[in-house]
């Protein structure tokens, strides 16, 4: 994959990461250089006063760049002299000048005035590497392998901390440099890897390759696309750190900088060449599972764990997918017996402490958090509500539970979790479909929505009746509805709420929902609609890449009002590539658009 | 029954162990629900406001503690509250309705939040970093809430405890980070608050000395409620209980915090635990964390404290437990590997933060700097590990680190020592920090000078512990008449060392 300014692949919308590593480099879009961040703390990217401007020297001066690269590495250019710049998954960022070029790293906090916030401390060490303490971010060691490193720090003592800090690497008499940032806490300092700078590269793209085999069935006309999307993933995956305990897939580099719980089920469902590793991205959040209650925690990062809140239950619905596609014999019986309980405290903690009341395993969410959709119209009348989509996602849970059972050689569990399933099944079909939709309910009363959200339980697929599923297909491919060029919106454009802006699951266009629906029609047996909604999706990421969100029309319909963008002032739709976007991108190619039993 | 000396509105209503507290607004004259922040606190967030009602119409109220209970009053009735473990607050009262919520806020991610009727238990209200389950005794609770889809949140999320017929109104509130069983035991406001007082009585009972001025006894309270548990499993930083920098504004622990706290308890069994406390977050290397909270340790030395307490209380030297005692060996180790010269026989700061003095007092700079203050503390850290090994039986090790503590003390004398007092050397040998107050409490813990005028509160204390009286008393007298606010730990801290001292001593 090639990166280049002012391509497709520019850095503004795209995190340049490596697995592994706990920086990115982006493209500030106004002032048009890059800007280095790191992300282990978990804080929220564009708040975080961990960054960096990056600035290629002449002298000591600044001077305009544009950038090619891979996976290996990215090259910045001046007119006389260029740099690069190898990620690493061993806490370690090469840089490397060549024709008199020098780096400047300026500290350049997110957050407006706040400068060189992050900073606590700098010194020179007794080895002339230069050692920066940056408090909850951690430290970072400047070693020089060619050339040297200098260093401005000012201190303010009216303010009580740093006001600037510009680190230089420069070049030595033969116009090069070569420099290791390394990144750790506390004391000691690591040894600065062997590795040459052709080594890491080279490395780099193996490690992206070897990533890629994750994924099969990929039909040819998206081979490029896949290439870009896998790389999304690659990206974003993180290394144990902190209060990461096994590798996690984070949901994007520029605000939420975490592990979401069902992030890792959507990952996991799409790696259908490599079921084991699927099932291990899936089990992966019970790492975390509250001892006393069962609850999931709705994030995980180095240096947080969200455990205020969960996110739904998605877990029953990826595993069942990869097994379905995948076969269960990957599922050892040690391996069920192990999850199995897990799982079951899991839906324990739904139906105790979400319960609607009524006795059964009926459900009620506190907040949009639980079903995953923050700002869908479902959600217009307040909480607590019973929401069709949930309880979808908690009736596949249960159907997991009962293959799970079967894989640990458990017969009666197999069939009791089977019961309870098809039980939930049949309150979901009898009190929540009105012929039309699904509906979420308040207090016993419908809400009246026109969202996406209504149709989210196709992702039950052939478990549902026939005429549901018809009719579901109908409804998402009604014109002028759901169904535009690039997939399906969020909200329907007869909506007078359907908003493009800056709402999430209000009307724009998104990968997970789209997912739902296109491979929710295709395990019901409605292909054709499940194709039409995937290639749409796909087609658009072929053109425009893996974007958190899409708005479909500059022109809304119903109002023929022109549709706003963002809050803050942008040029063009500044929604960027994210991980969930990439993975649900490959899911719809591998079972909908692959289209193998 | 001993009465606890919170002193609205500086003070929180609280106690040790527990999260949930009370506090008031000087200014709008009304009551908040809060709770122990995990770092460090931006203002309003993890306060729910309390407003008391007659039907519709909202009743303007007074607010005082009585009988260590903190009681509401309106034209129309009343309510008492008092904190019974864990985390629950308990309320009674008559002819009124409570409301607990903050009014319309503003901000996707920091304003707004939620309150839900629960069918699990209760109803639920969440706001800013606060979660609260109100669950009614005998009446009812009433959630009033509109989702705002803009917002992603309630902006004014309301739940009200409404009386029961009789106009009696009882509830309980808990705070809690996740969903538990809700078991509500009905403990009373009386016996709630009774057993506060207990709880804190018996805690000034374990002081050296028992605080018996007003202001001390205030101090201890405020010493008091700053233990707070280690309260999240599986994934968690700190895994034990301890105390806080501040109940309001920063629930995280300070290392010299909870070392120099030991000062203060009688029993040096005690003290020997709470001093070594933050050891077992140490790295395998010896580096112990300069503040911990239950999501962070901050992996930065700072100047070691453990050789004031020894001074103050030679006694724990014999009470340290041997694995403790290793502890100590290791964080020194650190200490000697990291931050001694042995061509100069001094220890030095390297980063900008070590000295734990503050951000606003100058340092060296670049280079690394041979603080007086610092070599002051490793001689009296080495003399106390000396002394400790040598009620261990561990010989060779008592003269081994007496044999430093003399090298570093001779250090002192010839190359840190200026006339009465001391300086500050850069890696050049040319003096630094001109001026500097470090050099000021070194020369009183060396028995050379009294302070002139007064330190800051971070040689403050360590002066006020460890100095000969001689050097400390007028300082402990200064710090004693000024009257100081006293919100944080290590302000309660040094005002109890301060009357102390004023009075003859820990």
């Amino acid at each position: 994959m090639l990166f280049q300014s002012n391509e497709k692949h520019e850095l503004i919308r795209i995190a340049y990461a490596r697995a592994g590593c706990y920086f990115f480099l982006q493209e500030d879009y106004f002032r048009r250089i890059l800007k280095l961040s790191g992300v282990r703390s978990g804080d929220m990217t564009q708040i975080s006063d961990m960054s960096f401007y990056v600035h290629i020297l002449d002298g000591d001066k600044p001077e305009r760049y544009h950038y090619y690269g891979d996976e290996g590495s990215l090259c910045l250019i001046s007119p006389a002299r260029y740099v690069d710049v190898a990620l690493t998954a061993d806490d370690e960022i090469r840089f490397r000048g060549a024709k008199n070029a020098g780096l400047r790293l300026e500290l350049a906090s997110n957050m407006e005035g706040n400068g060189a916030a992050a900073l606590d401390s700098i010194v020179r060490l007794k080895d002339g590497s230069v050692e920066g303490i940056f408090g909850k971010h951690g430290n970072l060691r400047f070693v020089p392998i060619r050339g040297k490193v200098e260093y401005r720090a000012e201190y303010d003592c009216s303010l009580g901390r740093y006001a600037v800090l510009e680190v230089d690497m420069l070049p030595d008499e033969e116009g090069r440099f070569e420099v290791s940032m390394q990144s750790y806490f506390g004391t000691p300092v690591p040894e600065v890897s062997a590795k040459s700078f052709e080594e890491i590269q080279t490395e780099n793209r193996k490690s992206f390759a070897d990533f890629f085999a994750n994924y099969t069935d990929i039909p040819e006309k998206y081979r490029t696309m896949a290439e870009e999307v896998v790389y999304v993933t690659w990206s974003h995956v993180m290394k144990p750190a902190g209060f990461v305990k096994s590798p996690m897939i984070m949901m994007h580099y520029n605000c939420l900088a975490a592990g979401f719980s069902w992030q890792q089920s959507y990952n996991g469902m799409a790696l259908q060449g490599n079921p084991q590793e699927g099932y291990r991205l899936i089990s992966n959040m019970f790492l975390y599972q509250n001892p006393l209650n069962g609850c999931l925690p709705s994030t995980v990062s180095p240096g947080n764990v969200g455990d205020f809140g969960c996110q739904p239950p998605l877990q029953g619905f990826a595993l069942n997918l990869l097994v379905r596609r995948c076969g269960e014999e990957f599922i050892t019986a040690e391996m069920a017996g192990d999850l199995l309980p897990k799982f079951e405290k899991w839906i324990a903690f739904w139906t105790t402490y979400r319960t609607a009341g009524r006795g059964d395993d009926l459900i009620q969410i506190n907040n949009p958090n639980e079903s995953g959709w923050d700002d869908a119209s479902t959600y217009k009348d307040g909480f607590p509500v019973s929401n069709s989509d949930t309880m979808a996602l908690l009736i596949e849970c249960m159907y997991a539970c009962s293959m799970l059972a079967r894989r640990a050689g458990d017969p009666e569990r197999e069939a009791s979790w089977k019961e309870r399933g098809d039980r939930l099944l049949n309150t979901l079909i009898t009190e929540f479909w009105d012929g039309e939709k699904f509906v979420t309910k308040l207090r016993g009363k419908a809400v009246d929505s026109m969202s996406l959200a209504c149709y989210q339980p196709i992702l039950l697929g052939d478990r549902l009746p026939k005429e549901i599923t018809h009719k579901i297909a109908e409804k998402l491919l009604e014109e002028g509805c759901f169904m535009t060029p690039m997939g399906l919106c969020t909200e329907s454009m007869k909506s007078p709420m359907c908003h493009w802006g800056w709402h999430f699951v209000l009307g724009r266009v998104v990968a997970p929902a789209n997912m739902f629906c296109s491979v929710g029609l295709w395990l019901a047996g409605e292909k054709e609609a499940a194709r039409k909604i995937a290639s749409a999706w796909c087609d658009n990421v072929a053109e425009k890449g893996p974007r958190l969100g899409f708005k479909p029309y500059n022109v809304y319909p119903l109002t023929g009002e022109p549709a706003d963008t963002l809050l803050e002032p942008q040029v063009g739709d500044g929604w960027i590539w994210c991980g969930w976007s990439a993975c649900n991108t490959m899911t719809m190619l591998q079972v909908v658009l692959a289209d193998k039993e | 029954m001993i009465k606890i000396p919170v002193r609205f509105p500086s003070d929180p209503y609280c106690r040790a162990m527990s999260r949930i507290m009370l506090t008031a607004d000087g200014e709008t004259g009304e009551l908040y629900i809060g709770v122990t922040p995990d770092g460090v606190s931006f203002g309003r967030d993890m306060l729910s406001r309390l407003s008391a009602w007659s039907g519709d119409r909202k009743l303007d109220y007074t607010y005082e503690i009585r009988d260590n209970t903190v009681v509401l009053t309106t034209e129309c009735g009343y309510a008492r509250f008092a904190i019974a473990q864990p985390n629950k607050l308990v309320i009674e009262g008559k002819g009124i309705s409570l409301m607990i919520g903050n009014g319309k806020t503003a901000g996707i991610f920091m304003g707004g939040g939620s309150a839900v009727d629960d069918a699990a238990e209760g109803a639920l209200y969440v706001t800013s970093g606060v979660r609260l389950r109100v669950v009614p005794r005998g009446g009812s609770a009433e959630v009033r809430s509109a989702w705002d889809l803009d917002a992603l949140s309630d902006p004014d999320p309301r739940v009200f405890i409404h009386p029961a017929e009789d106009g009696a109104l009882g509830g309980v509130v808990f705070e809690t980070d996740f969903d538990v069983p809700f078991s509500d035991d009905g403990v009373t406001v009386d016996e709630a608050a009774a057993d506060m007082a207990a709880e804190f009585e018996d805690f000034m009972n374990k002081l050296a000395r028992a605080p018996e001025n007003d202001e001390a006894v205030h101090a201890a309270y405020i010493v008091w409620t700053t233990l707070q548990p280690a309260r999240v499993f599986e994934q968690q930083c700190i895994t034990a209980p301890e105390y806080v920098s501040s109940r309001r504004k920063c629930g995280t622990a300070m290392l010299a915090d909870n070392v120099l706290l030991a000062a203060f308890l009688k029993d040096p069994a005690e003290a020997a635990e709470r001093m070594c406390s933050f050891l077992k977050y140490r790295q395998p290397d010896g580096l112990v964390p300069r503040q911990a909270n239950n999501r962070m340790f901050l992996w930065e030395a700072e100047a070691p404290l453990y050789g004031v307490v020894f001074k103050a209380r030679p006694d724990i030297c014999g009470a340290l437990p041997e694995e403790d005692y290793e502890a100590l060996a290791e964080a020194l180790a650190w200490w000697m590997k990291e931050r001694f010269c042995p061509e100069r026989k001094l220890f030095y700061y390297l980063h900008r933060y070590e000295p734990g003095c503050g951000k606003k007092l100058p340092f060296a700079g670049t280079a690394p700097e041979f603080a007086p203050e610092l070599n002051v503390y490793m001689a009296l850290w080495l003399e106390g590990m000396s002394a400790a090994a040598e009620k261990l039986g561990r010989k060779d090790d008592a003269a081994r680190f007496g044999a430093a503590a003399g090298e570093v003390r001779n250090s002192l004398a010839s190359r840190l020592r200026d006339g009465d007092g001391f300086r500050f050397l850069d890696i050049t040998d040319s003096p630094v920090c001109e001026g500097h107050p470090a050099a000021a409490a070194a020369a009183a813990l060396e028995g050379l000078a009294a302070p002139e005028g007064n330190l800051p509160t971070a040689y403050a204390l360590p002066v006020l512990l460890a100095a000969p009286s001689g050097q400390s008393r007028e300082l402990a007298r200064s710090i004693a008449a000024e009257g100081r606010e006293v919100t944080t730990l290590t302000q309660a801290l040094t005002v109890l060392a301060a009357v102390d001292t004023a009075e003859g001593g820990v």
